[in-house]
């Protein structure tokens, strides 16, 4: 924010902060360590007479100078120096709020300075109390910079109290302040023992060479069991979502957690080998490794240690990115940029987009991540994202993964950035809206004079089929009612000695079963590929099915037509990757190898390694269960995709579902689209439509909803609790008693049972299914399907050469034969 | 742009400004000393190199202590400049980030060089060019760096270069002080450079080592020639200042001009005396010279910056706690220095 970003590319995440700090951190360590054991050594030696142990600790001690103020002096400065360039603001705040502590670790960083000097100057008696002293005084002010610095390291870590008052020593004797002074001082004499292991094995004489690697071995493995149990101490008084972090419980940083008890054990067995003897050339290798493991002991310390800090530099102060907390409440009314005093664009237009997104990436995420670094590349990361999906991903960051900060920003600056992420960084064109070409189906001839009349529509005006073998998410599939009318002045449903088949062209037939006054088709097999469509795409995800009905001679008495919709354009890709398997459609294995490598992330599971097809309802089932744990299909993807999509209205649902309007099936086809209406009039914002699915697995018990209702915030007032496929958006709320509508707002009056849902209601006669007269859901009559004016009118142009529901405007001849002057059916039906 | 927009804002700071600006230029002060010493030898070293002279592993093993000493205790001023000007200090870092870092690399190797020379000019009569060569070369491109983020951390209106640089490449080199500048500086190493070799001439005197005179001539003469080049320089630098800032080394400011003349009268003493081969007094009046001319630096930076920042604006939340503890500690530090410093090196033990 107040700072310029360094806009570097290979370089850039933090590398050089990173490479910088692992360096100098183990050599500070062994500092410290080193310099307790040279004043053990050198006592030794003066006071118990290993005279002969002289030159090896000359040679020790001089090994020890140069690494120590060489590379850990300067690499030690180096850090000031890398992080006042990538992290000015934390920077700032450091020396700011402490620079009288720094000040005085510099007194006892000279201090070590002049007595290791004169110590090494004063090593040609055998015997010297002052030389003593002066190893001893140097440990101590060593140890005395140790525990001013860990001060200031464990502050950014657990800042306490000092983050209300801005006081030195609330800051600086925080939670984490003494369990880490204990940890890193077990640690760094372990690693001066791991290094004697190392140049013990320069001492020529054989008994002296082995005596002091038992002796190092010592050093090297007795503090392990102070360094895991300070370690649990430490993590004890973290808060719970730093341990998640800390204990690499978070799959994002559970490569350190692995380190460090893998290196554990082997700088054990390492000091283990050793002491119990080797000859020389194995020791010296089993020294080297050993050296290697604590390096990695330390390091993967550091890691788990700065990865309990994320999101922040300083832990509810700044975050990693520079932005202070106090401000960042603010930007997203404000706009980020306009803040930002080092950005060239202060507001996105449609000019400067790319350019502002490419400025938002330094300000905000490239203290992290690099472009094409070992750093968080964020090449490969954004790859598998359109520009919608990353605006998606936008929109979640720092919620359900807390080891990121929000995007701080308005929707202008986020879309700016996403288009940056996606479209500048791989060159990938915005997605022109599918090309459909239109063919109209003629529906079967109807004489007046017919003794018969077949309604047909199908369950859902969409199946969503996901058409990848790696995963079964066991949507209900595509279902037909169908009835059959004998005409008259009293017409009949007609249900016995008639057989009922369907048959939708190269794909499926079957015979209907009657089911009470109607028959049935359950689970019919569609795609949405076996009809090739005139454009040529070979996609059709309107695929008519022809019914016949056929007395028991086998005489057709009546044929009518109905569209069965069913469409692989799941818009999983949009975030998960993958192209779409087949034209603009289809999810590729690529996208559900993605999808299930989120979902072990995020859950630890196993999914990705399996080789049979996951079918995820065998886990999230839909039946409320007792002790039920894991929640509904239904809601676990819309809880969680909830928290990405928030904000984004009906856009929110074309993400995911075949609905948007550029897209290859646009399935949300009649009259309510029409109308100007869209999914959230009925389905509510995808906040709200998720906020009532999560509190019925709530209302179930089942452990975890209540974080992700947590991080919704409803647009409208929260809607009663809903099962998924039963509880739906009840019609008669804006079609009181079936008239038309008195308001447009049906999300949150739902359906009690599956019997009210609009696939099983019958009229007041208990005999027509409303979806008989007036078609499927979302395709109601008049429809306007995208594949051909009339698709989905064929009924009603067959029967009444008129798009709208049957016998709508007192149109009563269809079934009746004869004018009507009573709406028996229901209300309305144009006779009032 | 306004360059006043750049600039960030200051945050609060726990004593009064004084308190800090006092530790800033005693510390800067003694950094510059050693840093001059340090960079003087080698400049000398160099010189000296082409042929076998007296003195030179002498020389080159005093390079690494010296190293750490300047490290040391440069940390303290860059501790100091940031508490009061660190939102000017932490963009010209930022803006020429790749040097600043490379600042480290570079006084790394030259510091393993220091002691490579040292155990190699110990073991042999080599003369050790290519290293004296090398080290030159590395810490004249350190001071080349620190002087060009002097001049960004006053010049706001240079800052605008970030939008068409922002890799950490710019640099100040449109700014007309920057070469005397460095100069100036670089100059004033190889006279310290002459001085501490007269210190090892005059040590060895004491030896009675018969080259020893010549060697505290030689150094002196170093010191002397270089001091009188660093006022031209010095003159160059002051000439090239903005106008306004020229005025007020003129009479403008009576701070600016008083150092000014007490810094210009001490090394014209110091001049003088290393001429008439007098060492110690030389070497006090250089360390005087030294002092008052980092006072006078801290007032040209406050000239430059003026018109945007006054350090005594910063807001103050008291620690006297903190200065307590630090003072103390500053007590305990120096006092274990000095006792280790002046103990005799070697011991009379029982060898």
């Amino acid at each position: 924010m107040e700072y310029p970003v360094l806009q570097w590319t290979t370089w850039g995440g933090g590398l050089l902060i990173a490479l910088v700090a692992t360096i100098h951190v183990f050599i500070a360590h062994f500092a410290v360590g080193g310099g307790l054991f040279i004043a053990v050594m050198e006592t030794r030696v003066q006071r118990l007479g290993l005279t002969s142990l002289k030159d090896y600790l000359r040679r020790y001690a001089k090994f020890f100078l140069v690494l120590t103020m060489v590379v850990g002096g300067l690499t030690g400065v180096g850090i000031w120096f890398s992080i006042s360039i990538v992290a000015p603001g934390a920077t700032s705040a450091l020396i700011h709020g402490f620079v009288l502590g720094w000040a005085t670790e510099w007194t006892f960083f000279l201090a070590e300075i002049v007595t290791l000097l004169t110590y090494m100057r004063s090593f040609e008696g055998a015997r010297s109390t002052r030389r003593l002293i002066l190893a001893w005084l140097y440990f101590v002010f060593a140890f005395g910079s140790l525990a001013v610095v860990q001060g200031f390291i464990s502050f950014m870590l657990t800042p306490g109290d000092w983050l209300e008052t801005k006081r030195y020593w609330d800051g600086f004797f925080n939670p984490t302040y003494f369990p880490g002074l204990v940890f890193r001082s077990a640690i760094a004499a372990s690693i001066a023992g791991v290094f004697g292991l190392m140049t013990a094995q320069g001492v020529d004489d054989e008994r002296e060479r082995t005596r002091l690697t038992r002796f190092c071995a010592l050093w090297a493995v007795l503090p392990l069991p102070v360094v895991v149990t300070s370690g649990w101490w430490h993590i004890a008084v973290l808060s719970p979502e730093q341990q998640l972090l800390a204990l690499g419980r978070s799959p994002e940083v559970a490569a350190g957690m692995r380190v460090f008890w893998w290196a554990t054990p082997a700088v054990l067995a390492g000091g283990a080998l050793l002491a119990a003897g080797l000859p020389r050339k194995a020791a010296r290798a089993a020294a080297a490794l050993t050296l290697a493991a604590s390096f990695l002991f330390l390091g993967s310390y550091e890691y788990m240690r700065e990865a309990a800090r994320r999101p922040y530099l300083i832990t509810g102060h700044i975050y990693s990115n520079g932005i202070l907390v106090a401000d960042a409440a603010s930007l997203n009314q404000t706009g980020f940029l306009a803040k930002a005093r080092w950005a060239r664009n202060k507001t996105v237009t449609a000019e400067n987009r790319l350019d502002a997104g490419r400025e938002l990436f330094f300000l905000q995420c490239a203290s992290c991540h690099s472009l094409g670094g070992p750093m968080l590349d964020m090449l490969p990361r954004s790859a598998r994202y359109t520009a919608s999906g990353m605006e998606a991903l936008l929109t979640g960051l720092g919620r359900i993964s807390i080891y990121m900060p929000p995007f701080f920003g308005n929707e202008a600056e986020k879309t700016a950035l996403a288009a940056w992420l996606t479209e500048g960084l791989h060159k990938t064109a915005p997605t022109p809206p599918a090309a459909i070409a239109q063919t109209e189906e003629a529906a079967p001839a109807f004489a007046d004079t017919a003794e018969y009349v077949l309604t047909a529509a199908p369950d859902h005006g969409i199946q969503m089929l996901f058409d990848s073998g790696r995963i079964a998410p066991g949507n209900p599939g595509q279902g037909l009612t169908v009835q059959l009318i004998r005409r008259g002045p009293s017409p009949q449903l007609v249900t016995e000695n008639v057989t009922l088949t369907f048959v939708v062209d190269g794909q499926s037939m079957g015979t209907l079963a009657p089911v009470g006054r109607a028959f049935r088709a359950d689970d019919i097999s569609l795609s949405p590929y076996a009809a090739p469509s005139a454009s040529g795409s070979g996609f059709q995800p309107y695929p008519v099915a022809v019914i016949q009905a056929r007395d028991a001679s086998g005489a057709l008495l009546a044929e009518t037509k109905a569209v069965l919709p069913v469409s692989t354009e799941l818009g999983c890709r949009n975030c998960h990757g993958g192209p779409w398997a087949r034209g603009a459609a289809g999810v590729a294995e690529a996208t559900a190898a993605d999808i299930l490598k989120a979902h072990d992330r995020m859950n630890l599971t196993d999914l990705s390694g399996r080789k049979n097809t996951v079918n995820c309802r065998s886990c999230h089932q839909d039946a409320d269960t007792p002790d039920k744990t894991i929640p509904n299909l239904s809601t676990a993807i819309h809880g969680l995709h909830a928290v990405y999509l928030a904000g984004r209205g009906a856009e929110a649902c074309g993400m995911c579902h075949p609905t948007a309007p550029e897209g290859v099936t646009r399935a949300f086809r009649g009259p309510h689209q029409a109308a100007g209406l869209d999914c959230t009039n009925c389905h509510g914002t995808m906040e709200d439509h998720a906020l009532a699915l999560l509190a019925h697995e709530q209302n179930q018990g089942v452990p975890g909803v209540a974080r992700l209702i947590a991080l919704l915030t409803p647009v409208q007032e929260p809607a009663p609790a809903r099962a998924p496929w039963t509880n739906e958006p009840r019609c008669q709320t804006c079609h009181t008693d079936l008239k038309a509508p008195e308001n447009f707002q049906a999300f949150g009056h739902w359906t009690a049972g599956g019997g009210e849902l609009f696939k099983a209601r019958r009229d007041d006669l208990d005999a027509m299914f409303c979806s008989g007269c007036h078609g499927q859901m979302h395709g109601l009559y008049p429809a306007h399907n995208p594949y051909g004016e009339n698709r989905d009118n064929l009924q009603p142009l067959q029967y009444q050469n008129a798009a709208r529901p049957l016998g709508s405007g007192g149109n009563c001849e269809v079934c009746h034969t004869v004018d009507m002057d009573m709406p028996v059916h229901h209300p309305g039906m144009g006779l009032d | 742009m306004e360059p006043s927009a750049l600039i960030p804002a200051a945050d609060a700071i726990p004593a009064a400004p004084w308190f800090f600006r006092l530790l800033l230029d005693a510390t800067f002060a003694a950094h510059l000393l050693f840093m001059n010493a340090m960079l003087g030898l080698c400049l000398v070293g160099l010189a000296r190199s082409g042929r076998r002279t007296p003195a030179l592993g002498q020389q080159a093993g005093m390079v690494p202590g010296l190293t750490a000493l300047t490290v040391n205790i440069g940390v303290a001023p860059l501790l100091f400049v940031q508490v009061l000007y660190g939102q000017f200090l932490y963009v010209s870092n930022v803006l020429m980030g790749v040097y600043w870092f490379c600042i480290t690399l570079a006084v790394m190797a030259a510091y393993g060089m220091a002691y490579r020379q040292k155990y190699a000019l110990h073991a042999s009569r080599a003369t050790g060019s290519l290293l004296w060569a090398l080290m030159c070369l590395l810490l004249l491109g350190v001071s080349l760096a620190q002087t060009h983020n002097a001049v960004l951390l006053v010049r706001p209106d240079l800052w605008q270069g970030y939008f068409e640089k922002p890799d950490g490449t710019l640099l100040a080199w449109n700014d007309p002080t920057l070469i005397p500048r460095w100069l100036h500086f670089v100059t004033a190493s190889a006279a310290m450079g002459g001085l501490a070799l007269a210190m090892i001439g005059r040590s060895r005197e004491r030896k009675h080592d018969p080259r020893g005179a010549e060697l505290t001539a030689e150094g002196l003469n170093w010191f002397g020639w270089a001091t009188l080049a660093q006022i031209v320089w010095g003159v160059w630098w002051l000439m090239a200042l903005p106008r306004p800032l020229l005025s007020a080394f003129m009479g403008g400011d009576a701070a600016a001009t008083g150092l000014l003349l007490t810094g210009l009268a001490g090394a014209l003493a110091a001049i003088g005396l290393a001429f008439k081969g007098r060492l110690m007094p030389a070497a006090g009046a250089a360390v005087a010279t030294v002092a008052v001319m980092t006072a006078m630096r801290g007032v040209l930076r406050q000239l430059y910056l003026a018109q945007y920042f006054d350090p005594q604006t910063l807001p103050v939340n008291p620690e006297p706690s903190t200065v307590v503890m630090f003072l103390s500690c500053v007590g305990l530090s120096l006092a274990v220095v000095i006792w280790a410093a002046r103990h005799p090196k070697v011991d009379q033990g029982r060898a």
